[in-house]
């Protein structure tokens, strides 16, 4: 027993070590991204697109809907007022039991129309299209499908029914920038490889004012869980993603938001209804399609925040989600399993996969197993405090040390809350994370793990909506 | 000193004495604390630079910005003495913070439409703004040679491609390339000289953006030249396609049978889908023939292009062409873009040929779906 724990120490305390040299490795490459970015693209090329409409490519929003009646409205107007010459809405009402379909077409004055539909992706049955009568509407299409059961097969229907080359993916719990759209071309623009998918910064919309669905003032959450999300989300797209851009090894663009190539998509088969990640099986999928073609391809991160999604307001809605991620992850280890280390697939089966094998499917696993051992040495009066207090100092270092740098990448970026001590509540709240907020996404990590393994709970967890207007009331649209 | 050196050697053998674990450990925590400490001063610098900046340039703005509203966005043309009166500057030299945020105040009050172009003219020879941003174009920072290229952008009024020539040979291909497009806007002589040889061997769609920005304003001022030029001596395929869709947005119908020719003797499907575009927006009614007797033997993408061509140019053969096409079609997008294009040309005949030939629901629905666009 003496000698498993004595390995297993040692196995850990190396494992922590990879760790923070990737921490650190990725906080060095992303600060060069982001410098790199800020410099390269400024209201100047942006603006220039706007002058030019001639020569902006178009571009569709796809967002699905599945009983989002409190949130409908306002977010269809937000995806409206985009800042950007050519571009087409389209959302897809997943047979939706509540008003979502009859607030659309009241408040946007839709009418069913013909439309020719091609299905170039699998999906569950596209029932009618409309669109409105009202010229002021005009760039809006809203398809009526049968339910599908998941995000994946109404991203499918959109994409069915997209015009343009290019699409977003986004939520219709999302509130995008107003200059989501030029902010996010751009990096397609600028480079003479295929750009596959771009990414960006999201993070929560719980505390900030929204007005007939137009940000008008960030400030971080009020609420307990989506302020360390807050936190958490930034450390993945500023520090995490944006690192992993500067060696086009980018494992995920957000199902939250993002832009693909819609012609990819297609290639690649569309989204998996049956995947839990859908997001990131599509990555995968769309990597592999290239990589199996011998085709240059790029997937670009941007530093800008341009998504605002509701964040878990509650315990339960939070379980919810972990458990999905978790499941997710764990579905695409089994369903992938032939990228992983297959010299085929280039990066993403050596670098990629391998390291969200190890450092992030593994990790709750390893922590644990970590605090269990610790218990146990703890009773057996095995434990050297004198060492126990400098290692416990290390682990925490680590993260509330990533989380800082991550706020202050953020603020170079843009100073997108009002006052200094908005900020100072995420670095408290940052230290407190791995206390509070860290075991419980382990917990939920690994219930996920064991739904999978197990096959139990595998309908989608629903998001309880709170809405971004003040005066919306809250429905819970289960 | 002695005294500091004993400790140093007296923690160093202690340090030495503990295993590497823990050696290893400390040295990381150590690492970490100092790394927590950049990020806190960071943070609180990023704060302090952010408020010193808005401090200057709310104090620019109250010296200047009422003056030179009432100079700027005036209908009178007033002399050089008379804005200098006005605008009442600082005999001592400017600092350098100064210029910066004047030339963001001046850059901002000239995107008004009521710009007074006169004494716009005598505020810069007031202000030496334009000599500070040349001057940040010489230096050795890429970072700050992009955004004096930006601002010298914005300001317009006596640039010129002198202002570019020392940093046209950069390292850096984004500096170089938005040198070389901005150079085109600016110069009198030999503006197009980087047309030549594909403009830049990194040439990609952003370029094309600022390129197209820079061949408008010429053209503003002076027709352009005839594009095809560029065309032949270019091998780059996304640089071909570019000047292709110039020629149609400048409309030079006279490249018109060069591009025919290119059509046919090109490998490349990219450059044959663009240029049957731009044979469309030419207008060009001779492409018609041609292009129908190329139609068969290139790839669906090229295809796509040609019916589009068929619908701009709006003639009896053209609608004859699509007609003709119609029955062999098989692929369900092809379809509505040929009864799309038909009923650009003529809705009630596309209307009875539809309703004559067509048997499925799809292509039904593809033409109520038109009728609505």
């Amino acid at each position: 027993m003496d000698s498993i724990l004595y390995f297993y120490q040692y196995t850990i305390y190396f494992y922590s070590l990879a760790i923070t040299a990737f921490y650190l490795f990725l906080m060095i490459s992303s600060y060069f991204m982001i410098e790199r970015i800020k410099v390269r693209y400024t209201k100047i090329e942006a603006d220039l697109l706007l002058d030019l409409p001639e020569i902006a490519p178009p571009i569709s929003i796809v967002a699905p809907a599945y009983n989002e009646e409190v949130i409908i409205i306002d977010n269809v107007n937000s995806l409206l007022s985009m800042n950007y010459p050519n571009f087409e809405v389209i959302i897809v009402n997943d047979g939706s039991k509540d008003k979502t379909l009859d607030l659309l077409i009241e408040n946007f004055d839709l009418e069913e129309t013909a439309f020719p539909y091609i299905e170039k992706v699998r999906c569950r049955p596209v029932q009618r299209v409309f669109k409105s009568v009202n010229p002021k509407f005009q760039r809006l299409l809203v398809v009526d499908k049968i339910n599908g059961g998941t995000k994946a097969d109404a991203m499918n229907a959109g994409v069915n029914v997209a015009n343009y080359d290019y699409f977003i993916n986004t939520d219709v719990d999302c509130i995008l920038d107003q200059d989501t759209l030029t902010k996010i071309i751009l990096p397609v623009l600028d480079s003479k490889v295929e750009v596959i998918a771009v990414g960006a910064t999201m993070r929560m919309s719980n505390g900030c004012e929204v007005e007939h669905g137009v940000m008008k003032r960030v400030s971080p959450p009020k609420a307990m869980i989506p302020t360390f999300q807050e936190t958490e989300y930034l450390r993945s797209y500023l520090l995490a993603k944006m690192g992993w851009s500067m060696f086009n090894l980018i494992p995920n663009v957000s199902g939250g938001f993002g832009l693909f190539d819609k012609n990819i998509v297609i290639e690649a088969g569309g989204y998996d209804p049956l995947s839990h990640a859908e997001d990131m099986d599509m990555t995968l999928r769309m990597v592999a399609l290239m990589r199996e073609n011998n085709r240059k391809y790029k997937i670009v991160q941007i530093p800008d925040t341009l998504c605002w999604t509701e964040g878990p307001p509650t315990f339960s809605v939070l379980n919810r989600q972990r458990t999905r991620w978790g499941r997710g992850l764990l579905q695409i280890f089994v369903v992938h399993r032939k990228y992983l280390f297959n010299r085929k697939y280039g990066r993403m089966g050596w670098i990629v996969l391998p390291y969200a094998l190890f450092f992030e499917f593994l990790a709750p696993v390893i922590e644990v197993i970590g605090f269990l051992s610790l218990i146990f040495l703890l009773f057996t009066n095995q434990i050297n405090f004198r060492t126990f207090w400098l290692m416990l100092l290390y682990v925490y270092l680590i993260g509330i040390t990533m989380s800082l740098m991550t706020i202050s990448y953020d603020l170079r970026v843009k100073k997108l809350y009002q006052n200094y001590s908005e900020y100072l509540k995420l670095v408290l709240f940052s230290s407190l994370e791995a206390i509070i907020y860290h075991p419980l996404i382990v917990f939920f990590s690994l219930k996920g793990y064991w739904q999978f393994l197990t096959r139990r709970n595998f309908s989608w967890g629903a998001m309880t909506r709170q809405g971004f207007s003040k005066q919306t009331p809250t429905t819970k649209t289960v | 000193m002695d005294t500091i050196k004993f400790y140093l050697y007296y923690l160093d053998s202690i340090f030495i004495g503990y295993p590497f674990i823990i050696r290893t450990t400390v040295i990381l925590v150590m690492l970490l604390v100092t790394l927590y400490v950049i990020a806190m001063l960071k943070i609180l610098i990023t704060e302090r630079t952010r408020n010193k900046n808005l401090k200057r340039q709310e104090k620019i703005s109250e010296t200047y910005k009422s003056k030179l509203i009432s100079v700027l966005l005036t209908d009178k043309d007033m002399s050089f003495y008379e804005v200098k009166d006005i605008l009442n500057p600082n005999d001592n030299a400017f600092k350098n913070w100064e210029k910066k945020y004047l030339t963001y105040l001046i850059v901002d009050i000239k995107d008004n439409p009521a710009l007074n172009e006169n004494n716009y003219k005598h505020v810069l020879e007031i202000f030496p703004v334009t000599d500070f941003w040349e001057k940040k174009i010489q230096q050795d920072d890429v970072s700050e040679n992009k955004n004096a290229l930006r601002i010298l952008d914005q300001i317009k009024e006596g640039i010129s491609g002198s202002f570019f020539t020392k940093k046209i040979n950069s390292n850096d291909a984004t500096l170089r390339k938005h040198i070389k497009s901005e150079y085109l806007k600016y110069a009198s002589n030999d503006a197009f000289k980087f047309l030549e040889n594909n403009f830049d061997k990194d040439f990609n769609a952003l370029d094309a953006v600022r390129l197209h920005d820079s061949l408008k304003e010429r053209d503003a001022i002076r027709p352009l030249p005839l594009l095809t030029k560029w065309l032949k001596n270019s091998d780059n395929q996304d640089f071909q396609t570019f000047i292709i869709r110039e020629i149609g947005y400048f409309n030079q119908r006279e490249a018109a049978p060069f591009l025919i020719q290119m059509f046919k003797t090109s490998n490349s499907d990219l450059v044959k889908s663009e240029i049957s575009n731009t044979l469309g927006v030419l207008n060009y009614e001779e492409a018609v023939d041609e292009l129908a007797e190329e139609y068969p033997y290139n790839n669906t993408v090229v295809q796509e292009a040609i019916i589009d061509m068929m619908g701009k140019i709006k003639s009896k053969e053209s609608f004859e062409f699509l007609k003709k096409i119609y029955p062999e079609t098989q692929n369900g997008e092809t379809m509505i873009k040929i009864i799309k294009n038909m009923y650009k040309i003529d809705k009630r005949k596309t209307n009875a040929f539809v309703k004559k030939f067509t048997t499925s629901d799809f292509e039904k629905e593809a033409l109520e779906y038109i009728q609505n666009i």
